[in-house]
């Protein structure tokens, strides 16, 4: 024995010489506690938003969403103007926003192609102080033609009117309709978005955790749906419902639940063997409660993450079913009915298509930004890390 | 240390890559500029010879369709793409010809006018040229005419336009019994139909209505009844004989008319060289025609201003960017929209409603919205192109004079809304909600339907009156609108222009969709008052009265204005560029010929 230890450890000889009296408890009398942690301590969300506020682009991608989101609720109201007020008189004006006008953009200039230059003088076409100068003089047939550089709004005769993004084809304020379609295309995404995670969530949580036989028809259905194109399940809802915020939301929400409802079964075959649930199992939870109290919140990150990152999603399909002639029926404007209108006259009047296509740009990008954030922030294995 | 020498000998390959890729940039251009200079120098030669190269470079002209066409025979197809195809292609007995600067008609393959046997005007002989003859060189004779009307008219073929050939002008005797005896049950022999052959070059058509000389050249003059060639078509025939592949394909048309058409990518591209077998080749100028189907108008729009093109038609909003140019041409009128009720509909029986439907017509501000959509405001529903009188003077003119149309574009909104509480109350709603059906992408309708939505809701107060659209691609558009016989319901309002066809600009003709008499009209009609005028232009004593059809016309206009059984709204206005390099026949648009392209020349 003593050979042993003397083989595996070095001990010197007096320290295992010491006689068993000499020894005496510790801690005997004393509570142990856990060493107080010398950070401040926090839960899963606060951890979460820690680590979302280090992440400087989702933070500007939030708050320009919160900007967009505030433009599309007051925006159309900022104008004296109503989303489907025509001015007859005053179709495709360019922008002209106060103050800005006098800094050279937003001025309501406009080049007018192809003009004769003998009409220039005429007041009655072009009238006083409208025409700011003229390029391009040639000579067609005769007739000598320029292209003039004019105050749209004076060549109108509308010089106290102001239409910040110009007008349309039909003379409506393109300011008012695009917060008004932005507002349209975030109500139509959010409530699609929000539908989705409500069927996906019930529908994943019932396969996930009865299993078996089940799931499987369950999740084969899913597969049935899901080989369905998406842009023909939208167009045959679209025509056969017609086209309003309803049908179209049901477009979009047909197909778009079951990555939710994969995503939450997923999560539930991760949890429903854990012990804490066959504690509660053996204590009688009822399969209900276990389901949405026990075993659901551990996957509200995912949850949250899938829903923003299908909300730009559901826009841009909104927008694209509107860009080839499945939107909403006018006078309603979204965003993509926008886009389509003006993408015909690009050439002409590339305003018409510059607002809308910058507006739902930068929306999609925040929202990808922002996701993309919150995806990190709420990844529990991140969880410590900053 | 392995690891460090791979990176190396990457980054080693990367630049060895670049510097490759660069010199084979530089030499390149070296290339460039050598083929450059030559190519200059080529230019200077070419130029020093130009006297000669000029006069042997083709004349191609160049021109653009936006759809596809469905073929190239007019038995089968009419809309406008083909109908460019049977232009080229189709030579007729009768043609509208340019003659010293003017439109004429006169013969074609005909030899001189149709010659009236009896005197009684019912029986008519035509001489087939001796100079007729296929593109292949092969002579048209009586044979290929007593073919071309047997199968234009073959009952198991039951071609689309084969009314036309049975009747358009004259009514062949017995061609409509011919043709549709699948259907009626009434078997009727091909000697029975006045179509017979007199002697090789000569054929003999009855009536059994009087008609005179005019007549039946105008009726000849439809391509329907251009000559088939016999060998190709039996070719194209199916085995039983119901379909028949004549005219989907270069290879299967036999063209007798001034091109023949060489290529043809369906949706892409139609080559024309020009037949020197036609009859009137004297007339041809060019050496052939390009059609390119486009179907973007901005992209038209582009290849035109790149010299692509050699014509191009304006949307309203490209008519902007063009401005005071000089060149820009504004056709008249083929077709006026109009609002159609469907007066069956179960759902909104206000439909009928007389006083309804004239608070919509006295309350559209017809002017504002042709300054929108850059046409003109329509009062009246017959189109600007219709004919009234044979030296050219439209109807639209007649009826100006006549007086009968309201002021102000027909727009008087105090009198509207007076009858929109008179409908109202008849009806006993307190409010309308309905729906108009337009096509959707086609900016006319998508300016008139927003238009109106915006303006009516106005005038006769948002909560009283709602208009919802309902845009649907243009095939389903006009399954609804034609199967409200079957489906009352089928739709509301709808949006409709009825498009002339040649041969069909007689006032009288332009009327015929509002009146029971015709098929594939879009709603019920049936007025006593109006199908009564319908049948006294078109009986015996009348139909050859082109005056008294006139009066008769403008007496239906005005009642249709009245009881406001339609609501006229604008008159279809294109705007369109000929390039300089052209010399049209004409010197400007004929009804007839179009823009005459066939025969006009290029100062390439």
């Amino acid at each position: 024995m003593a050979d042993l230890k003397k083989k595996v450890i070095d001990i010197p000889e007096d320290i295992l010489n010491i006689p068993a009296e000499k020894f005496e408890f510790a801690q005997i009398h004393n509570t142990i506690y856990d060493a107080v942690p010398e950070t401040e301590s926090r839960g899963f969300f606060k951890d979460a938003l820690v680590r979302l506020k280090k992440n400087k682009a989702s933070i500007a991608a939030f708050w320009i969403l919160c900007a967009i989101i505030v433009l599309a609720i007051i925006g159309p109201s900022l104008t004296p103007y109503t989303f489907s007020q025509q001015f007859p008189e005053y179709v495709n004006m360019p922008p002209r926003v106060p103050y800005l006008e006098d800094m050279g953009i937003f001025n309501g200039k406009q080049v007018l192609t192809n003009r004769r230059l003998d009409s220039l003088e005429d007041t009655s076409k072009f009238p006083e102080g409208s025409v700011l100068g003229y390029s391009n003089p040639h000579e067609v047939r005769g007739v000598t033609l320029v292209d003039v550089e004019v105050n749209y709004y004076k060549y109108v005769g509308a010089d106290d009117t102001y239409f910040w993004f110009g007008t349309d084809g039909m003379g409506r304020d393109v300011w008012t309709r695009l917060w008004r379609g932005a507002r349209v295309s975030l109500v139509i995404a959010l409530a699609a978005v929000l539908s989705d995670v409500a069927i996906g969530i019930v529908y994943g949580s019932v396969a996930g955790y009865y299993g078996g036989k089940l799931d499987m028809i369950m999740m084969r259905i899913c597969e049935i749906i899901n080989a369905f194109p998406n842009v023909v399940v939208c167009t045959l809802c679209i025509l056969l419902f017609g086209s309003g915020i309803p049908a179209m939301i049901l477009a979009l929400m047909i197909r778009g639940w079951v990555p939710t409802a994969r995503m939450v079964r997923a999560q539930f075959l991760r949890f429903r063997g854990r012990e804490y649930v066959m504690a509660a199992q053996t204590m009688g939870v009822p399969d209900y409660a276990l389901i949405f109290r026990h075993i659901l919140p551990n996957s509200i990150g995912p949850i949250i993450t899938r829903t923003m990152i299908a909300i730009p999603n559901a826009i841009f399909t909104e927008s694209f079913l509107a860009f080839i002639g499945l939107g909403l029926a006018p006078p309603e404007p979204s965003i993509g009915t926008l886009l389509s209108s003006g993408q015909k006259v690009l050439m002409q009047y590339p305003h018409l298509t510059l607002f809308p296509a910058l507006t739902i740009s930068v929306l999609m990008i925040a929202f990808n930004l922002f996701g993309n954030g919150l995806r990190d922030a709420l990844d529990p294995t991140q969880r410590g890390h900053e | 240390m392995k690891k460090r020498n791979q990176k190396v000998l990457a980054a080693a390959l990367a630049a060895a890559m670049v510097m490759g890729l660069t010199a084979c940039g530089g030499s390149t251009s070296a290339t460039e500029a050598a083929t450059t200079a030559a190519q200059a120098e080529a230019t200077t030669a070419a130029q020093a010879e130009s006297t000669e190269a000029a006069s042997t470079e083709p004349k191609i002209l160049r021109l653009a369709e936006k759809t596809a066409a469905a073929s190239a025979s007019a038995l089968i197809d009419q809309t406008t793409s083909s109908i460019s195809i049977i232009r080229n292609v189709a030579g007729t007995l009768y043609a509208t010809l340019p003659n010293e600067g003017k439109a004429e008609l006169m013969p074609l393959l005909a030899d001189g006018k149709p010659i009236d046997v009896n005197g009684d005007g019912k029986t008519w002989n035509i001489k087939i040229s001796e100079d007729a003859m296929f593109e292949n060189g092969e002579k048209i004779t009586a044979d290929t005419f007593i073919y071309t009307m047997k199968m234009a008219l073959d009952p198991k073929l039951v071609l689309a336009k084969a009314g036309g050939v049975a009747e358009n002008y004259i009514d062949i005797t017995n061609a409509s019994e011919y043709y549709t005896q699948g259907s009626t049950g009434t078997a009727v022999a091909w000697e029975d139909v006045g179509v017979k052959k007199i002697d090789d070059m000569t054929i003999q058509i009855t009536t059994d209505v009087a008609v005179n000389e005019t007549l039946v050249m105008r009726h000849f003059t439809s391509k329907g009844t251009s000559p088939l060639y016999e060998p190709l078509f039996e070719e194209c025939l199916s085995e039983d004989g119901t379909t028949t592949t004549w005219g989907t394909s270069a290879d299967t048309i036999v063209s007798s008319g001034p091109f023949k058409l060489t290529n043809w990518v369906v949706g892409s591209v139609r080559e024309y060289e020009k037949n020197e077998n036609y009859i009137r080749e004297d007339l041809v100028k060019l050496d052939g025609i390009t059609e390119y189907i486009v179907e973007d108008a901005n992209t038209q729009l582009q290849m035109f201003e790149s010299g692509e093109l050699d014509y191009v038609t304006l949307s309203s909003d490209a008519l902007e960017k063009y401005g005071d140019d000089p060149r820009i041409e504004t056709l008249p009128s083929r077709y006026t929209f109009c609002l159609e009720f469907c007066t069956t509909n179960t759902d909104e029986p206000i439909l009928s409603n007389e006083n309804f439907r004239r608070a919509l017509y006295w309350g559209l501000n017809r002017e504002e919205l042709a300054k929108i959509s850059a046409e003109e405001p329509a009062t009246g529903v017959v189109g600007q192109q219709s004919i009234a009188k044979t030296d050219g003077t439209t109807f639209r003119t007649i009826a100006d004079e006549a007086g009968y149309l309201p002021e102000n574009y027909g727009y008087d909104p105090e009198l509207a809304v007076e009858y929109f509480e008179k409908a109202l109350e008849e009806e006993n709603m307190s409010s309308v909600d309905i729906t108009l059906l337009v096509i959707s992408g086609n900016s006319s309708h998508t300016y008139i339907s927003e238009y109106m939505q915006e303006s009516y809701a106005n005038l006769f107060g948002a909560d009283r009156f709602k208009i919802n659209i309902d845009a649907q691609p243009s095939a389903q558009n006009s399954e609804l609108r034609k199967s409200w016989g079957t489906n009352p319901n089928a739709y509301e309002i709808v949006i409709a222009a009825w498009n002339l066809v040649a041969g069909d600009y007689d006032p009288i003709g332009a009327l015929r969709p509002y009146t029971t008499g015709y098929g594939s009209r879009n709603s019920a009609y049936g007025y006593e008052d109006i199908e009564a005028l319908y049948a006294e232009a078109n009986s015996e004593e009348n139909r050859l009265n082109q005056e008294k059809r006139n009066e008769i016309a403008m007496e239906m206009e005005k009642l249709m204005i009245e009881q406001a059984i339609v609501v006229p709204t604008l008159y279809n206005i294109d705007y369109c560029i000929y390039s300089d390099d052209v010399e049209l026949a004409l010197g400007a648009w004929n009804s007839d010929l179009s823009w005459a392209w066939q025969y006009c020349d290029l100062n390439r």
